[in-house]
């Protein structure tokens, strides 16, 4: 699916907004999604994004219809009875349950800020199940293969150095 | 009364801290964001949520030996005025200072750290040093934050690491980020370029009070944007490698000006040196800019005998808030402008003019800066 604002790349960033119950729903590319700023952290205004794309948005409904949107817009977040709607109009989420309960469009986002989805920095002393650790350091000696191979010797020392350390914390031989 | 002024250490001897690289690199910060599990994010928390997870917080924060002696103080128990003389420390943030009741602010003794409880996350720690020392900044903050888990239970997940209000700040939670002051840049008119390079690399850059403000004092923060997926040291080392070359343009740029244009340079210096010296009524924003020609000045000799303390302070005790605390009643904007004036004219009678002449630029000191 092509970026509706430039029509060249493809687009990556999807958002819904909801309006006295008629859906809006546009997808932009990653390099759109920087240029109106839905990247800056803690400032994510889909109005402001919605705005400025209005008349493409309009072109996009087809007789007004509501448009067919993920489900997962219906959701309700059992911890704390957030909603997609209030995540879209507020841009910060309820409690900690809501990663759960708005997966998708949570991913989308992650995917367009984030340098990976799996988290490999700190893990607090309590939550740290071997297999957890396992998974880390799997992914750390992928990086250090990569970075070997790109002769990226300073970043592979680096990430040596993370490996024996957690390797020595948590008395992993391997 | 003024219970934040009497804590916090005099401006004179705050921007006396030196730290490397401190003439270009202002200060280095490290931001943590952490949340309670279990319990909805600031933004969403009823009104008595709010107050037990301040509570809490504040009390498992009490009982650590790096926090001893600290001040601590609902939000609600500042008037504006002390709030804003924390926004213009860089202790706190302007979203911060709006809070009220349900809120708190934390500072260590040697104000090297300040949690804010109950801004957009339930904690939002920093450590924040002198020049370039952002490695030492992390460690010192991976410290406090490795303390405050034992005490606290934080919202976690294995996949998405540390939980927060936005997911922009999913995983590490952190930010790193550092004041740089680039007059030779922005003199050059080579800003924008940079500021597109940062972000091509992934570092995010704002003005003097983060996000969405415009670059005051040829002042930037730069910062990480990405905080899910890498490690908290491949986040450091990638913004310290940036900075680095940060520094170096600035350096080049500086140069370039006393080679190529040193009538252009000397001319806004010394016009900055004669409106500060000479004003009897001058706008905060005009101070500002001015005064990081003074400073470029000090840095490239042309005030021989000062240090850039004299400016560093200068922007502090100048801003609205710093300002306004020595007196009881109010002032308005005018009068504000006119005191500030009054200030600077009495700080900088003894500064004598700049020299008209570049003085040699010795070449083994800036060779010196970039190989410490």
């Amino acid at each position: 699916m092509l970026c509706c604002i430039c029509k060249k790349n493809e687009a990556t960033v999807h958002l819904t907004q909801i309006i006295n119950n008629k859906v809006q729903k546009i997808d932009i590319c990653e390099e759109c999604s920087k240029l109106k700023g839905i990247d800056l952290p803690e400032s994510i205004s889909f109005t402001e994004l919605f705005m400025d794309a209005g008349q493409k948005i309009d072109s996009l409904i087809e007789d007004n219809q509501p448009v067919r949107v993920k489900t997962s817009h219906d959701l309700k977040c059992p911890g704390c009875g957030y909603t997609e709607a209030d995540f879209v109009k507020i841009g910060r989420l309820g409690c900690p349950e809501c990663y759960n309960t708005f997966t998708e469009t949570i991913n989308e986002i992650i995917k367009s800020v984030h340098e990976g989805t799996q988290h490999i920095g700190k893990t607090p002393v309590k939550v740290q199940p071997v297999e957890l650790i396992k998974e880390k350091l799997t992914i750390l000696q992928k990086k250090l293969k990569d970075a070997v191979e790109r002769e990226s010797f300073e970043q592979a020392a680096l990430i040596r150095d993370e490996i024996n350390k957690l390797k020595a914390q948590y008395k992993l031989d391997d | 009364m003024m219970k934040v002024d009497d804590f916090l250490t005099s401006p004179t001897e705050a921007c006396a801290k030196t730290g490397p690289m401190d003439t270009i690199v202002l200060s280095s910060r490290v931001r943590l964001a952490r949340n309670l599990a279990g319990t909805p994010f600031p933004g969403w928390a009823k009104k008595n949520e709010k107050q037990k997870i301040c509570d809490e917080i504040c009390s498992a924060a009490q009982s650590i030996d790096i926090l001893k002696d600290a001040f601590i103080e609902s939000m609600a128990n500042l008037d504006a005025l002390e709030k804003n003389l924390l926004v213009e420390r860089h202790l706190i943030s302007r979203e911060h200072a709006a809070k009220n009741h349900g809120s708190a602010v934390i500072i260590s003794k040697n104000q090297v750290f300040c949690l804010m409880i109950n801004e957009e996350d339930h904690i939002r720690m920093q450590s924040l040093l002198p020049g370039l020392q952002i490695k030492e900044a992390f460690a010192q903050i991976d410290s406090l934050d490795s303390a405050l888990e034992t005490k606290l239970e934080f919202a976690f997940s294995p996949k998405l690491g540390y939980l927060t209000a936005c997911p922009t700040n999913l995983g590490t939670g952190i930010r790193a980020s550092v004041m740089l002051h680039l007059p030779g840049l922005v003199l050059s008119e080579q800003i924008n370029q940079i500021i597109n390079a940062s972000n091509k690399l992934g570092l995010a850059v704002r003005g003097l009070y983060g996000e969405g403000t415009e670059a005051l004092g040829n002042i930037f923060q730069i910062s990480n944007q990405k905080t899910l997926g890498l490690t908290e040291t491949e986040i450091v080392e990638r913004l310290i490698k940036v900075v680095h070359e940060l520094i170096k343009h600035e350096e080049d740029a500086r140069a370039k000006l006393i080679e190529k244009k040193p009538k252009f340079l000397l001319d806004h210096i010394g016009r900055a040196y004669g409106i500060l010296s000479n004003a009897h009524s001058i706008e905060s924003k005009e101070a500002m800019n001015l005064l990081s020609l003074f400073h470029l000045g000090i840095d490239l000799g042309l005030f021989p005998g000062n240090k850039v303390s004299l400016p560093k302070e200068l922007f502090l005790i100048t801003q609205p808030a710093h300002l306004q605390k020595f007196l009881s009643e109010q002032l308005s904007p005018k009068e504000r402008d006119v005191l500030r004036a009054d200030l600077l004219r009495k700080r900088l009678a003894d500064v004598k003019k700049p020299l008209s002449k570049f003085p040699n630029i010795d070449t083994t000191s800036l060779d010196k800066m970039q190989n410490p």
